[in-house]
């Protein structure tokens, strides 16, 4: 199992944002977390990698407790994230925003390959990596951001609303881009609100309500639940 | 007359503090009373700290130049025109706002490390100008001033102290009343994001360079009472450290509340005093406790007592999916405007073009929209649609083209303006006042249309107070509507990614539009969520009869809500049509729909 949350509890102030969320992602997985705004979706993947913490100790990646490890280490462990709303360094050029993702990494061979094969998968970036971040579309910069997760080369991916304000064309290149990567064999963690696709996306979901998880099951089953359907999926 | 808990402890601690200081004269000797008189003259200059840094984030290093202008008018004033004490202190602190406010004009134009270096390098200049110019104040020597007459009487320090504490109280209460206006909050609107400041028709020359005048004449007033309370004044009470000191006791305390000018300035004056014993180790050892102080208190004094004092009651967080119920059926009373709108086309957009370093962002986009209307714009990210947004709600002005707003050129005008005509809008990447609460980012929202004057602000009239309540309640009618009433004593920066969206939505309607631009409302909404603002935005036209301009990637809320659909792709319309009839545009599904609908 690549990564386990038990039990895990989270408070911003004295307001609880997580509570006793239990989920797990095994090797080579898409799972796909799901719920409303305000649910605790950014807040679990935050407290993952380290930037808010659970009250106890309870997150495992890859059997060994991080939950109290600091946030630069975590990344070094093989996690990396995708923020909600990209986060990049806007001023800097993309060559500068993906090498910063390298910046735990020793190896200046190994970088060289990874920065090739990110170019390989998003080729535009390639074209424009002389360009300061901010100058690229809104696509592109979400492809950046992924991007610099990956030149962490992690072994553990977690993206928070990768395809948030884009277009319906990128938003299919971006979701077929997950699913190349996912062939690669790297695992995936999905926020996404486009549930549908997520759904299909992944092979297994949670679906966060207040701060506890409400549902989980195979995504086929969760799509075909008409309950479901109806609480978080909209009727289309 | 029954207050909330908190409040009493509030006056009870403010009464406790000013009898405290007032009945001094009673229980001190002079030195330590001379000492309170300081602390206490220094927290009017740091009350303007406090309001020019603190609240409207504008960063000052020369307030003891202010101050010195304060000082040394009221001096001048008093020994060489024998002009009456307690008319001097207003006279100079009006003479120390007006260099304020003229020093705020060139801070418009600058980030806020030049501004830091501007108010740095004033502070210099007027030391420098006192020290060297001997005809005026005997240069470094400095000058003696005669103690403050009252009433044909000379006044001991004793009953100078009582004229001290009553001054500052009243400064204390005024600074109150103004960061508790729509003032103080065009203050901190334009302190977390001037951008979206203007987008609500705060006027930000207007408020940065008052923002600076009133910062200037808490200095100048401290400077005088500086004047009356040591009676003799050199240029050495003015230098560049004591603009520091000022700063410093600000921070201190904490520096978006005015509590903390108080407890900040009582703690740096005292502090000294206390360590006078350890003389070669006094600085040294205030150094040291600051240091630690401000590590360990990263908010101040005061946000230490909030965290362990005030107790925050647990937010419901329970607004799941679909379980909003919007409650606010009509526009409040206080949002509905005069008469409506006579002219059939709303906005009407003529060639507009324009180029941002060689990139044509718009080239010759043309548009007319009905009042009533719900006209959407789609197209690829980096089309231009939010560019368009920019030059209609005024932040950028186009290269050619014009722009008419209900039968008006608005192609000149600002964007505090166009505010005001009746041009709201939200953010595609969302641009809240992030420290403040969700309540009053929606009040700031209502900025244009709350009248009070500055005066009135500070006075707290009757008027002004009911016109606040009434713009209060409609914003708390305002956050119902978009279903985030349970969260509105929240900070802003605290809701999720899809609250904050909506909450820009109740702030842009705060200001009663006739035409809203919503830029992206639905990303990062999930579909039940969308229903919600679905209906919302029907109703928005509907009930409220405000016209409704939308980029949105979301088909299916583009689809349903519009009227008419614009495309645009690498800045040139490409396609115009109803909704069906782009649907189905070879172009459009080309450059943005795509063909597999995987």
């Amino acid at each position: 199992m690549m990564l386990e949350l038990k039990n895990v509890n989270a408070y911003y102030g004295r307001i609880q944002a997580l509570q006793d969320v239990s989920l797990r992602v095994d090797e080579g997985k898409i799972v796909s977390l799901l719920g409303a705004n305000g649910a605790g979706k950014t807040t679990t993947v935050r407290t993952i990698v380290g930037l808010n913490r659970s009250t106890s100790n309870d997150i495992r990646f890859e059997g060994r407790p991080i939950g109290k490890i600091p946030p630069h280490k975590i990344v070094r462990l093989g996690v990396a994230m995708v923020p909600e709303r990209r986060e990049l360094f806007p001023d800097m050029k993309v060559i500068d925003n993906l090498e910063m993702g390298a910046y735990s990494r020793a190896s200046a061979v190994e970088m060289r390959r990874d920065l090739d094969w990110i170019y390989g998968l998003f080729p535009v970036l390639a074209e424009r990596r002389k360009n300061r971040a901010r100058a690229l579309s809104g696509g592109q910069q979400q492809m950046l951001a992924i991007g610099r997760a990956l030149m962490s080369h992690p072994r553990l991916l977690l993206l928070d609303e990768p395809t948030l304000g884009l277009a319906p064309l990128i938003v299919k290149q971006i979701f077929a881009t997950l699913r190349e990567l996912n062939q690669q064999g790297m695992t995936i963690l999905l926020i996404e609100q486009n549930a549908n696709q997520a759904l299909r996306l992944s092979e297994y979901s949670y679906i966060l309500e207040n701060g506890r998880i409400a549902l989980e099951g195979k995504s086929t089953a969760l799509s075909a639940n008409p309950t479901v359907q109806r609480s978080y999926l909209g009727a289309i | 007359m029954k207050f909330p808990p908190r409040r009493q402890v509030t006056f009870a601690v403010i009464a406790l503090a000013l009898g405290l200081c007032a009945a001094a004269p009673l229980f001190l000797s002079n030195y330590p009373l001379f000492v309170l008189s300081l602390a206490i003259v220094n927290c009017i200059a740091v009350l303007g700290v406090n309001l020019v840094m603190g609240h409207a984030g504008q960063i000052s290093l020369g307030q003891a130049g202010f101050a010195a202008i304060g000082g040394y008018a009221t001096a001048l004033l008093v020994v060489n025109l024998e002009v009456s004490y307690w008319l001097a202190v207003p006279v100079g602190a009006l003479l120390a706002a007006g260099s304020g406010y003229i020093l705020g004009f060139p801070t418009l134009r600058l980030g806020p490390l030049y501004v830091s270096m501007v108010t740095f390098g004033f502070g210099l200049i007027v030391v420098i100008i006192v020290q060297n110019w001997y005809e005026l104040a005997n240069g470094p020597n400095g000058m003696v001033v005669p103690p403050p007459v009252f009433f044909g009487r000379e006044l001991f320090p004793r009953e100078f102290h009582i004229a001290i504490v009553a001054i500052a109280a009243v400064l204390f209460l005024l600074a109150r009343n103004i960061v508790d206006s729509k003032h103080g909050r065009a203050f901190v609107a334009i302190r977390e994001s001037e951008l979206a400041a203007r987008g609500m028709g705060v006027n930000l020359a207007h408020y940065k360079t008052t923002a600076f005048a009133l910062g200037s004449f808490y200095a100048g007033i401290s400077g005088g009472l500086f004047a009356g309370l040591a009676q003799f004044i050199n240029p050495d009470a003015f230098v560049f450290p004591v603009s520091i000191l000022y700063v410093t006791m600000a921070i201190l305390g904490g520096i978006n509340t005015l509590a903390g000018a108080a407890i900040g300035s009582a703690m740096l004056t005292v502090l000294p005093e206390l360590l006078r014993g350890a003389a070669e180790y006094k600085d040294f050892l205030t150094g040291f406790l600051l240091l630690l102080l401000l590590i360990f208190l990263p908010n101040g004094i005061v946000g230490l007592l909030r965290k362990h004092l005030v107790r925050v009651p647990p937010t419901k967080s329970g607004s799941s999916a679909g379980g909003r119920v919007a409650t606010c059926n009509v526009l409040p009373t206080t949002l509905q405007r005069r008469g409506r709108s006579e002219n059939a086309t709303l906005l009407r957009v003529e060639n507009l073009s324009v180029s941002f370093g060689g990139l044509k962002a718009l080239q010759n986009v043309n548009l007319a929209m009905r009042s009533d209307e719900i006209l959407s714009v789609i197209g690829p990210n980096g089309a231009g649609k939010t560019t368009l947004f920019n030059l209609i709600s005024g932040l950028n002005r186009p290269d050619s083209g014009r722009i008419w707003l209900d039968g008006t050129d608005i192609t000149g005008r600002t964007a505090h303006s166009r505010a005001r005509l009746g041009i709201a809008r939200t953010f595609q990447n969302l641009d809240l006042f992030g420290e403040m609460t969700v309540l009053d980012n929606v009040r700031v929202g209502a900025h244009t249309r709350l009248k009070s004057s500055f005066l009135q602000a500070a006075l707290r009239t009757s008027a002004e107070r009911a016109e606040e309540a009434r713009y209060c309640d409609t914003a708390r009618d305002l956050l119902q509507f978009v279903g985030l009433g349970p969260y509105a004593d929240q900070k802003a920066n605290r809701l999720a990614f899809g609250h904050q969206r909506l909450l820009e939505v109740a702030r842009a309607l705060a200001s009663a539009p006739k035409l809203l631009l919503l830029d992206e409302p639905a990303a990062g909404l999930n579909s039940s969520e969308l229903d919600f603002l679905m209906d919302l935005i029907r109703r928005i036209r509907e009930d409220f009869g405000i016209s409704v301009l939308l980029i949105g990637h979301t088909m299916r809320l583009v689809m349903m809500l519009s009227n008419r659909v614009i495309v645009l792709d690498h800045g040139v319309q490409l396609a115009e049509g109803l909704p069906a009839e782009i649907q189905k545009n070879s172009r459009v599904i080309e450059a943005y729909l795509g063909t597999d609908d995987a």
